[in-house]
């Protein structure tokens, strides 16, 4: 194997996904660089959701789905990093916020137990440190206990932030993370994107284009399953290589 | 509710007396201690020996098909294939849909075969063992149809943060759906107490001991009435 850059947070090459034997993704690569925000954008049903659920090999529950080519997380491959291990690595957010039916607290102390934190203090100082990370900590710190039915989709949707993050991931996938939130909200939760980026490389499934632009340093767009155009988002943009790419720029495909 | 049973009580101690009388006396069939008797002893039966016999048999029995069902359900829902889950099931229903008495029987009979307790197959652990497996495939269906009617959001949370499809079961789907498992269970103990009841009157009419048949109309009244309340208790907390 070549020399690994250690610039290079994941390094995809020829990733293909099969559902019932039709390829949903076929012949991706792609190379995400640390501390880099990447938009996945496209119309929707041509296979930009499915991209982050292979790297994060979420599919290995579904017999359905078969995931072919090479992923490359740091230098290791994802194949042979066990399931658990990569998944506290490599965290996920998911469109609906999909918390457990349980307090705030133990919401949150659920992942840090897995990973094998049970003393009751150190549990406390986690929840303290990740809750004041998504700006949460002050709006919730006298009702850790009660149910998280209780909050707003705008706080359910950063509390389930929080905890992805309480496991300290290098990288955080997101599938279009602000898609039932209002509009303040999901203002709220774009700057929390950026502000994560200092720690953490997040690749984001975007609502929209120009949710894409404002959000990201580079952008990959899907169509029909394939990688079109991925590059600089400035560069998507203004000057756009490829003539697909362009006319879902300008609006011509939906 | 309370004057209903009562009432009931009365009617059938009224109905039955004449022939216990004849056979013992009311003070010793209520108050006798406990002996471990067979069935088939000639010796004198009292109430207290039926209910503790009887309470036996339902907790072991309730036992065995919570803990067996349980698993094979979380199995079958967390672990299989759709299309393994749709045979299961299917076969299940099918299983469910028999009435217990005519397989109770089977199984006392095929358990006698298999298992040499030297014919003695009238004791208690035997009897939860009996009554355990016969409620399985209803326990098994309906825990099934709790864990399948869990959101797939839930799971895909769980595994997201590097839970096991186990860790997941046990840390996640039960705790997340308890107030329904503990409804399926009272709606089965339900069901398990008729069953015994069904199948003793069965064997007290085969060896004619009538105040067996009496102790187990008293025990149906006043058992059902409690899981009534039960019932009750557990919905008007919100359960459903």
């Amino acid at each position: 194997m070549e020399q690994f850059n250690k610039d290079i947070m994941l390094q995809i090459e020829g990733l293909g996904v099969t559902r019932n034997d039709k390829y949903v993704i076929k012949n991706v690569n792609m190379t995400i660089h640390n501390h880099e925000v990447i938009a996945l954008v496209g119309p929707s049903g041509h296979g930009k959701a499915i991209f982050p659920r292979a790297i994060n090999r979420l599919f290995s529950a579904d017999s359905t789905y078969k995931v072919v080519g090479k992923i490359l997380f740091e230098d290791r491959l994802v194949s042979a990093i066990p399931t658990e291990k990569l998944r506290q690595e490599i965290g996920m957010i998911f469109s609906k916020p999909n918390l457990f039916p349980m307090s705030i607290y133990e919401n949150i102390a659920f992942g840090l137990r897995l990973i094998g934190i049970t003393n009751k203090a150190m549990l406390d100082k986690q929840i303290k440190i990740t809750l004041d990370k998504v700006g949460l900590w002050k709006e919730l710190q006298n009702i850790l206990s009660s149910p998280v039915t209780k909050l707003s989709s705008g706080q359910q949707q950063r509390l389930c932030l929080a905890r992805t993050l309480a496991l300290q991931p290098k990288v955080i996938l997101m599938d279009k993370p602000t898609l039932s939130l209002n509009s303040s909200s999901k203002g709220y939760f774009e700057e929390l994107i950026l502000s994560l980026k200092e720690k953490h490389t997040i690749i984001v499934t975007a609502e929209d284009k120009l949710q894409a632009g404002r959000i990201s340093d580079k952008i990959g767009f899907f169509y029909n399953g394939r990688l079109i155009e991925y590059g600089q988002t400035k560069n998507i943009f203004t000057q756009p290589k490829e003539e697909l790419t362009e006319n879902f720029i300008t609006g011509r495909i939906n | 509710m309370y004057i209903v049973v009562l009432t009931l009580c009365c009617l059938i101690f009224y109905f039955f007396s004449a022939p216990l009388f004849d056979y013992a006396v009311l003070s010793s069939y209520l108050t006798e201690k406990p002996q471990y008797l067979s069935f088939y002893s000639n010796e004198y039966y009292n109430i207290i020996n039926l209910i503790f016999g009887f309470l036996l048999i339902f907790l072991i029995g309730l036992q065995l098909c919570v803990l067996i069902g349980g698993l094979l359900a979380i199995n079958l829902s967390e672990f299989s294939t759709t299309k393994f889950i749709t045979k299961i099931r299917n076969a299940v229903d099918f299983f469910t849909n028999i009435p217990f008495v005519v397989y109770g029987y089977l199984l006392l009979l095929a358990f006698n075969r298999f298992v040499d307790f030297n014919n003695q197959f009238n004791n208690i652990l035997f009897g939860g063992l009996i009554l355990g497996s016969m409620m399985l495939p209803m326990i098994i269906s309906r825990f099934i149809h709790i864990l399948q009617s869990i959101p797939y959001d839930q799971r895909e949370g769980a595994y997201s943060l590097g839970a096991t499809r186990y860790k997941t079961a046990f840390m996640v789907l039960i705790p997340s759906q308890s107030k329904l498992f503990l409804s399926e269970i009272i709606t089965i103990s339900t069901r398990m107490f008729c069953e015994i009841l069904i199948l003793l009157l069965v064997t007290s009419i085969f060896i004619e001991k009538i105040e067996v048949i009496i102790s187990i109309f008293v025990i149906a009244i006043i058992g059902t009435w409690i899981s009534q309340l039960l019932k009750k208790s557990h919905y008007q907390n919100g359960a459903i």
